[in-house]
């Protein structure tokens, strides 16, 4: 069969965030999927400033290819969100802000803007946000059901090698 | 050549459904995985779409768990890209909400996705140059909170 393949790119995350609301305390986000090994509410605090809602950081798992592996330049991604059961028109969503923007954390419990050298992006950041209130906000309730994402890594196979890159799996070759 | 793909994910749909008439006409879909698409309660914006009968696009390729009807799936993944016309090219869309409708048998799954589309005012409205999906099915993985 022919292989028409040219632009080989490789899943790396693949899932559905919600949010779960506990009998006691505070909704919290939950991912079902493969590919990421914690999700969280963006902590407040310098370099990143958390909303109350709508804001993920999302730790790649261990290992290939996730942790300390991915490239900015690299990341093909996209967020989806599932329609809203109860927004009064039908099935949709007032979330018309997606963004993913890569992390890096260089320890546990410690985040930080952009890749590091060395390290690479391992945490995903994802912001929804609704542009008519300007405010990030959950997929629950009126404003969805749920945000599904997919991570590829593109340049999945040797062609098309690149020097601009940042972590150690993807640190350029001298070729002589 | 390494195989890094962690997570397993296989189209099961992928299309461009257009408007031959212009918005607010029948849409049409060109591609492979739906066997056929009407609007919903609506003049525009919303679209049902019904998968293919057989592996695997129907009965059982989308699941649905022990949820109420029309919760979350975590096994579906679906991609929806409005086109553009004009100059400069436009799409009016700017929020989708993918959902999926399960069969009211015991079983089947959701052999439907119906997609709402809206523009900056929160009006359901077709986008006058079409739109292209993607849906894959998803494999494995689990609950991370």
């Amino acid at each position: 069969m022919t292989d028409y393949a040219a632009a080989p790119s490789e899943p790396i995350v693949q899932g559905l965030i919600t949010i779960m609301t506990p009998q006691t305390g505070l909704p919290f986000p939950s991912f079902s999927g493969c590919g990421v090994s914690s999700i969280i509410r963006t902590p407040p605090g310098l370099p990143l400033f958390g909303n109350l809602a709508g804001d993920y950081l999302l730790t790649l798992d261990e290992g290939l290819p996730g942790d300390v592996a991915i490239d900015p330049i690299f990341g093909r991604s996209f967020l989806t969100i599932r329609g809203s059961l109860s927004n009064p028109i039908h099935l949709s969503t007032p979330i018309d802000q997606k963004s993913i923007s890569y992390v890096a954390s260089p320890s546990p419990g410690v985040f930080v803007a952009g890749p590091l050298p060395g390290i690479g992006s391992n945490v995903v950041r994802v912001v929804l946000a609704v542009s008519a209130t300007g405010l990030a906000t959950d997929p629950d309730g009126t404003d969805g059901s749920g945000c599904e994402i997919v991570i590829w890594r593109g340049n999945a196979g040797p062609d098309s090698y690149s020097t601009n890159l940042t972590g150690p799996l993807f640190a350029p070759t001298l070729i002589g | 050549m390494p195989d890094y793909a962690a997570a397993p994910i296989q189209p099961i749909v992928s299309g461009f459904v257009t408007f031959p008439g212009g918005v607010a006409t029948q849409p049409f879909f060109q591609g492979k995985g739906v066997s056929s698409i009407v609007r919903g309660p609506s003049l525009q914006g919303l679209y049902i779409l019904t998968l293919d009968v057989g592996l695997p696009g129907n009965a059982g390729a989308v699941p649905f768990g022990p949820s109420p009807p029309l919760a979350p799936d975590p096994d579906v993944r679906t991609m929806v890209l409005p086109l553009a016309i004009g100059e400069p090219p436009l799409s009016t869309i700017t929020s989708i909400g993918v959902s999926y409708i399960p069969s009211a048998l015991s079983g089947v799954g959701a052999p439907q996705i119906e997609i709402a589309m809206t523009e900056p005012v929160f009006i359901l409205a077709d986008p006058p140059g079409g739109f292209q999906i993607i849906v894959w099915r998803g494999f494995g993985g689990g609950v991370i909170d």
